[in-house]
């Protein structure tokens, strides 16, 4: 028995961890009562890493969406799709990729150390012909046309890359149709070989599992496979102003209701562990006091027609980028930009009220149990964390160390004019 | 696995509880069944909405989710579904399990207190709904219905559903229409409202570490609706033959094609046929080792989805895809070769096992999620025919290639919708 128990008394769960010879992150956390099993493969590689030094040594720069298309082609096996593997055993399949990760999943109520080992297997197995690379760019090119037409999406992406000159946080985590169609096999395997090494990986199995008997396949698993030795993984990223880059960005596509995002880019950046949990937790607090369903100000603005219950908030914090966004849909988006700004710049001068900061803090710890009961969350959430070197179950105590001083300080540092940006899709 | 519910009747709402350990909240949901009526349905999509706009006790929808943050950030949600000719108001209560919580202070029953007031004590002006509160939920409601157009899908589905139900009553939306909203007061509302609460339908579940004796006494202190005799109405019309398929397009500025095919499958939730013909479904379109899936996806590079979907009530089963703008000829020539070859029996052995393999792990991972798991139930209630897991489960394994190739025999395609672009896609 080499793994390590991690208790958390008062969540009443138990996390068990081990870390395997050739690098590659074991968490089991077994959930009582549960009939479900949720197992994720994450590698600590997104959209954003365009340009890193390959296992060979080369420095290279790759077309804008490959790593979604790497993820897209891990599916294909010689000897088929592997889907039919995971169906075969009741188990449904899928897989994601941000900005700053790829994960593949399965879902499956039995046969769950069967599926693992399948999950290890095709992912550990890549299998890229010219012939193959070729067929899934129409398949790719469906899905990045079905993004252009989704209002939302193109808000979203249209804010943040109104907030950054260059980081590739700006780029479209599937590319554009020309980009993709620069893709080849050589480009997706040398990808594959830098990021896909079990040292830069995370296997989360969450549900209806004995720790034991996981560890003891993915040990076995992962005996019988050889792979290079481990090296550390640079990336580079180029120089980023703290402004915005574009204050405003209007993208017409002839909506009923205009959409309308804004936000402030974070310059606090490169925190990892309990600070950057800390800051995380603390921005999300103050944007719902400042703007959440529960405030005096978003009652106003649903008074007068501003808004729906598609305005919020939300804050998005990683090593090497972060920022808040505020919005949603908007009759007149214009006035509502207007408004927002006052409102801020009036908080800052007459200071937060406490009371609501105590009430946002206790929906933050319900909302966080409620999170709980999901799999998904816990398994998709730590791997975040964990990458970041935070823990996920640090959530409660730290939202009950943030004092309201702590909320305050936020409102001065993250909420600077030059950090502003908004998109407005017409 | 027997019925996990326990069915008791409180103040004359059958209330199903189902105590277990599991979760780290508390959930209750409230059902209310309405027959799908052209006078009514507007009304019925508006009504959870001014409830949620404020109460007696809590005047502003503010004040109500203030009330609801301090509960540890309790969750309410509404939403009005179809199920066959019906339209059915849900409330969905997720509250927090204190023995989680530093502060140990019971929630359940303030949780219950808090949604009886919603649905008993609704902020009333002369006897009827505020007039504030209406104006504004009319406005709101007619905002969301005109932005439908802004998601593709969505407007698709229900273009489609209203070409082939244009005759049957089904072809209403549960959202309501623009049309009607002017007409209604808060007194024709409120009047509906009472007529509701007395004389339809409502059913309420409880999952969570709770004791029955605990709940009745809680549910029949703050449960207390005027009661009257429930009222007949028609069943929902399932039997309709097809004499041809109609094809329609419509265009809008857009970059995606959007195919929708509505096809009738004679097939209600209570027929012995209804089993076979989820395994069909799954055999044809409705997972990634499907039919559909393979051939329009992984064979010809067509879309990036496509799937079928069963409507349990109506006899319904609707197929979509999202592709070029010139390929719908070839798409829908594909699409229809499929249904053609599973009604010709070719059916791998494969296929039917991956299928039945998939339906079986679905039904299992919802027994995870409690609101899952009051819909499952729920459907039995509307359905009227009750199947629990296990024989649900047990039915999934007896279908034979036989029973889907009978069932692909009995689907006809009835509308064949496809959203394009003006011109050239933009």
């Amino acid at each position: 028995m080499a793994y390590e128990t991690i208790e958390f008394q008062q969540l009443q769960e138990t996390l068990y961890y081990e870390k395997l010879p050739n690098g590659l992150d074991v968490y089991v956390l077994p959930k009582k009562g549960f009939q479900k099993t949720y197992a994720t493969l994450t590698t600590n590689y997104g959209s954003i890493d365009n340009h890193f030094v390959s296992l060979e040594g080369k420095e290279v720069k790759v077309p804008d969406g490959i790593a979604h298309f790497l993820e897209h082609k891990m599916f294909e096996e010689e000897e088929g799709d592997v889907f039919h593997e995971f169906s075969k055993y009741g188990a449904q399949a899928n897989a994601f990729t941000s900005f700053d990760r790829t994960a593949y999943l399965f879902s499956s109520t039995d046969h769950v150390l069967k599926n693992v080992e399948t999950l290890l297997d095709f992912v550990q197995r890549p299998y890229f012909t010219d012939e193959n690379v070729e067929k899934e760019k129409g398949i790719i090119e469906q899905e990045i046309r079905m993004y252009d037409d989704n209002p939302d999406w193109r808000v979203y992406f249209g804010f943040i890359s109104s907030l950054y000159h260059r980081h590739p946080v700006k780029i479209d985590i599937a590319g554009t149709v020309e980009s993709i169609r620069k893709i080849t096999k050589e480009m997706i395997y040398t990808c594959y070989e830098t990021f896909y090494h079990p040292n830069n990986m995370l296997l989360f199995v969450v549900g209806a599992v004995d720790p034991e008997n996981i560890f003891s396949v993915v040990r076995q698993n992962q005996a019988q496979k050889s792979f290079a030795e481990p090296k550390e993984i640079e990336r580079f990223f180029a120089e980023e102003p703290d402004t915005a880059a574009q204050p405003r960005t209007e993208v017409n596509l002839s909506v009923d209701i205009p959409k309308c995002m804004m936000g402030y880019k974070e310059t606090k950046i490169g925190l990892q562990g309990r600070d950057m949990l800390k800051q995380e937790l603390t921005t999300d607090i103050l944007l719902d006091v400042l703007t959440g369903p529960s405030s005096s100000f978003y009652e106003q603005l649903m008074e007068e027609g501003l808004i729906d219950d598609t305005f919020g908030s939300d804050y998005t914090l990683e090593a090497r980028y972060g920022f808040s966004i505020i919005g949603g849909n908007s009759k007149n988006p214009d006035l509502l930009v207007q408004k927002v700004q006052q409102h801020i710049e009036k908080v800052k001068q007459d200071g937060l009220d406490p009371q609501e900061f105590e009430r946002n803090r206790r929906k933050k710890i319900g909302a966080f149990l409620t999170a709980l009961n999901s799999p998904e969350f816990i398994a998709n959430q730590f791997t975040r964390f964990q990458f970041n070197e935070m823990n996920l179950f640090d959530v409660i105590p730290v939202l009950e160390e943030i004092q309201f001083e702590d909320v305050s300080q936020r409102l001065h540092e993250h909420v600077q004019d030059e950090q502003f940006a908004v998109c407005i899709v017409k | 696995m027997s019925d996990p519910f326990t069915t008791l009747l409180i103040n004359q709402i059958p209330t199903h509880l189902l105590p277990t350990d599991k979760y780290k909240t508390n959930s209750i949901a409230v059902y209310i069944r309405q027959p799908l009526e052209e006078e009514h349905y507007t009304k019925v999509a508006l009504i959870p909405q001014i409830l949620q706009r404020g109460t007696m006790r809590y005047p502003s929808a503010q004040k109500l989710r203030q009330a609801l943050d301090d509960l540890y950030g309790a969750t309410l949600q509404t939403d009005v579904v179809k199920r066959g000719e019906e339209q059915i108001i849900v409330f969905r209560l997720q509250i927090a399990n204190e023995t989680y919580l530093s502060d140990t202070t019971p929630l359940f029953a303030k949780g219950i207190e808090l949604l009886s007031e919603v649905l008993q004590n609704p902020l009333l002006e002369n006897g009827v709904f505020h007039s504030r509160h209406v104006e504004l939920e009319k406005d709101l409601l007619a905002r969301k219905l005109s932005q439908i157009k802004d998601d593709k899908v969505r407007y698709a589905n229900k273009r489609c559903t209203e070409e082939m139900f244009k005759n049957e009553r089904y072809r209403l939306f549960s959202h309501g229409s623009i049309d009607q909203l002017e007409q209604l007061t808060p007194q024709s509302l409120y009047d509906y409202y009472q007529k509701m609460i007395r004389s339809h339908p409502i059913d309420c579940f409880i999952i969570g570490d709770l004791e029955q004796n605990d709940v009745q006494h809680t549910l029949s202190e703050h449960f207390s609706f005027p009661r009257e005799a429930i009222i007949e109405w028609p069943r929902t019309e399932v039997v309709h033959e097809v004499t041809e398929t109609r094809e329609i397009t419509e265009k809008m500025p857009l970059s995606q094609g959007k195919l929708h095919i509505g096809c009738r499958t004679q097939t209600a939730y209570a027929d012995d046929d209804y089993v076979p013909l989820l395994v069909f479904n799954g055999v044809f379109g409705g997972f990634s080792h499907s039919k559909l899936f393979r051939n329009v996806r992984e064979k010809e590079s067509l879309a990036y989805y496509v799937s079928s979907h069963i409507e349990s009530h109506k006899g319904f089963m609707m197929i979509m895809s999202g592709i070029d703008v010139h390929n719908d000829q070839k798409t829908v020539k594909i699409i229809r070769e499929e249904l053609d070859k599973t009604a010709r029996g070719e059916i791998t052995d494969d296929e039917l096992a991956q299928t039945k393999a998939m339906l079986i792990n679905q039904i299992m991972e919802s027994n995870d999620q409690p609101f899952q798991l009051m819909e499952r139930h729920y459907q039995g209630i509307v359905g009227g025919r009750k199947r629990t897991s296990s024989e649900l489960m047990s039915d999934i394994r007896r279908v034979s290639k036989e029973d889907v190739q009978r069932m692909a025999r009995k689907v006809q395609m009835d509308t064949i919708y496809f959203l394009t672009s003006e011109g050239e896609a933009r």
